[in-house]
């Protein structure tokens, strides 16, 4: 049996191939949403042409970082730890390889229908209906090469990485397929099943569950394997990731309807998305305390090992907008954060603060090992991490900054009880914050960019290497 | 008498970081300090309200009673007197996670000697104007942000690495800290609890 298992080696070519192709959708997924924010100080920079439009290239840019970057980065983690966790090569590699490259075809197609104006005109499930089966049928093999690896595993217990990224693939399938429900029109043109209210529901049922499983729960599936193994030791509590993650499953699906406060939704329904919005603070901070002590017992790590920087800051963001979250969802705090940057500022506290950086530590790590070589320049790389710092808090603090004078222009009232403010007024007193939002998100590419640079030189000419899988180890299992 | 005050503001880091007195006790900071360096904001928040209003973003200034003015420059003193009071104590709470000192007085003394620049830095409220003080508040924001990731260490008798993780938890408990008064800012304006300035 260990002769068999000591011929086998992981499949790692995917994995690569999977960083290669994230790290090329992240930068080009932040240019788009620097020259959107560079409109948004000049706006003429469209030069009258559509494609070049603020309401397509913000498309193509939260396309590009959440499909192209993010799944992209978590398809290949998964793929990574699963066979590590389960101590056996990939389920039918061919299709894991189908899964990343129909991925990568997909998300292009779909930039460019965007481009192209094809639009469905629901927010972070803009593409049109061929595409949207095109991704259906993706994840489902996704999610037959993750399952399948899962049970043909020769360790008994599932590791917690594995939960969630399985939360992830089960999770977006479900909404995927509800959202996107639609009767097709012609090849670029469908309508919802879903109409009036109703819609706005399934929409941000949708929307926020795609946040919080994908954005949340599939990148705490790469925390939960990356950081240990960054940090050398075991979680903190594995008990309390367990317990995390059952609460964080069964307390997200509910919090949707805060999207529709002060909407045409019932009342108790906005309420519910309220009360279950302050529970998620529980389950969320339950893995901020897990993951801060995991890494505390780990300082020594940090004069080696320059990823873990990131994780660590990804960490405080994470803290972050994960309280902002659910505070903003209180209904009068939302009255003024609603329809303002402060919204923009904590989904980018999130994304860059949380998403991207934990992405980029875990890249830093996996490279190097990916290719069997040191990384190029531990100097660029910590450039990077002080440029990711900057631009992050660039950014955040000029929306907050932007978001709560709008909140409070907007609901000025006269002497009359008439709005004392118009809108294009107080967009007009916004270049300021929008300007320093350009440097930060500038700031934040410009860090991206040099650890494109960091990767390539550490990869050229060199190919992944090939690593055995171990035996598993006769142990134990003690849970903490 | 070296106040952090001073030296944090006009001395080079290492300078800074050199002549911290380690056995400075949390009174002796408070009672040297900390109470009138957190007067700044509010005193400079008054005279620029009164002299030129209270620009949030739109064209006219919002002008706000001397009482009104009053209430709000004390209830943000008394925030900020208490908030670096929290912060010294939640970084003590953390102290035993990243092997730091347990005594009071050097986590007191981080808290005062990076936040300094923030308190020189609240200058810009005599110009009462959100995105002028923007500009001002986030390079000084950054600088003070440096000088906590240097001072922590040293401050605190921890290795560097240690350091490095008690500073990141202090950031996140300070950016957790600022989002929640924002919050709980706008819950009690909305709740018609505060200033009126029309909302």
């Amino acid at each position: 049996m260990t002769e068999m298992i000591g011929k086998s080696f992981y499949i790692d070519r995917v994995v690569s191939f999977s960083v290669i192709c994230s790290v090329i959708w992240s930068i080009l997924g932040m240019v788009a949403g620097v020259y959107i924010a560079a409109e948004l100080v000049a706006p003429t920079i469209d030069f009258g042409q559509e494609w070049l439009s603020y309401g397509r290239l913000r498309t193509l840019h939260t396309n590009g970082v959440i499909f192209g970057f993010g799944v992209t980065a978590l398809m290949g983690t998964a793929f990574y730890s699963v066979q590590r966790t389960c101590h056996v090569e990939l389920f039918c590699p061919r299709l894991a390889w189908f899964c990343v490259v129909a991925w990568q075809f997909t998300v292009l197609l779909g930039g460019i229908s965007l481009l192209a104006g094809w639009n469905a005109g629901k927010e972070y499930a803009e593409l049109e209906w061929p595409l949207d089966i095109a991704i259906a049928v993706i994840w489902i093999g996704f999610g037959i090469v993750f399952f399948g690896t899962i049970v043909k595993r020769k360790i008994k217990p599932i590791y917690v990485s594995n939960w969630f990224y399985g939360a992830l693939i089960i999770v977006i399938a479900m909404l995927h397929v509800v959202n996107s429900a639609a009767i097709p029109v012609t090849l670029s043109k469908s309508y919802s099943l879903f109409a009036g209210a109703q819609d706005a529901i399934v929409q941000w049922w949708y929307g926020h569950n795609a946040v919080g499983f994908l954005l949340t729960g599939g990148f705490l599936g790469m925390l939960y394997y990356f950081l240990p193994k960054q940090a050398d030791r075991p979680i903190w509590s594995y008990r309390l990731s367990i317990v995390a993650f059952w609460a964080f499953t069964y307390s997200y699906i509910w919090a949707g309807p805060h999207h529709l406060h002060y909407n045409a939704i019932p009342d108790w329904v906005q309420t519910l998305g309220m009360v279950m919005s302050l529970i998620l603070l529980a389950p969320s901070w339950a893995t901020m305390v897990n993951a801060v002590m995991t890494v505390s017992g780990a300082s020594e790590k940090l004069k080696t090992d320059h990823s873990l920087k990131f994780i660590v800051l990804a960490l405080a963001f994470y803290g972050l907008a994960t309280f902002e979250g659910p505070m903003m969802s209180i209904q009068s705090v939302n009255v003024v954060s609603h329809f303002t940057d402060w919204t923009v500022g904590h989904v980018h506290s999130g994304a860059l603060g949380w998403n991207a950086l934990i992405t980029f530590g875990t890249f830093y790590f996996l490279v190097p090992r990916l290719f069997n070589t040191p990384l190029y320049s531990k100097t660029l790389a910590d450039i990077h991490f002080w440029l990711a710092l900057a631009g992050t808090m660039l950014y955040v603090l000029s929306m907050w900054g932007a978001g709560v004078s709008q909140g409070l222009l907007w609901l000025s009232l006269d002497d009359l009880g008439v709005l004392s403010y118009g809108f294009r007024d107080i967009m007009a007193s916004m270049k300021p914050y929008y300007i320093l939002r350009l440097i930060g998100g500038a700031t934040f590419l410009a860090g991206a960019i040099l650890m494109v640079i960091n990767f390539f030189l550490t990869m050229a000419g060199r190919k992944t290497t090939r690593v055995q899988i171990p035996p598993p180890m006769e142990q134990s299992i003690e849970v903490k | 008498m070296s106040l952090l005050f001073f030296n944090a503001l006009f001395k080079r880091p290492s300078v800074f970081l050199s002549q911290y007195d380690p056995k400075a006790s949390f009174v002796a900071i408070v009672v040297r300090e900390l109470w009138w360096i957190t007067l700044f904001p509010p005193i400079f928040l008054f005279i620029g309200s009164l002299s030129f209003g209270w620009y949030i973003g739109a064209e006219h200034p919002i002008h706000l009673s001397v009482t009104q003015l009053f209430l709000v420059c004390l209830a943000y003193y008394i925030l900020l007197f208490a908030g670096m009071i929290g912060l010294a104590a939640a970084s003590r709470w953390m102290a035993p996670t990243y092997s730091c000192t347990l005594d009071l007085g050097p986590h007191m003394g981080v808290i005062v000697g990076s936040a300094s620049p923030l308190f020189f830095g609240s200058l810009a409220h005599l110009f009462p104007h959100v995105i002028f003080n923007t500009l001002v508040f986030i390079p000084v924001l950054l600088w003070s942000m440096f000088l906590l990731y240097r001072a922590v260490p040293v401050f605190l008798q921890t290795d560097p690495q240690r350091g490095m993780l008690h500073a990141s938890s202090l950031v996140g408990v300070v950016l957790v800290s600022a989002v929640s008064l924002l919050g709980l800012s706008v819950g009690l304006w909305t709740l018609g609890l505060g200033p009126n300035i029309g909302v």
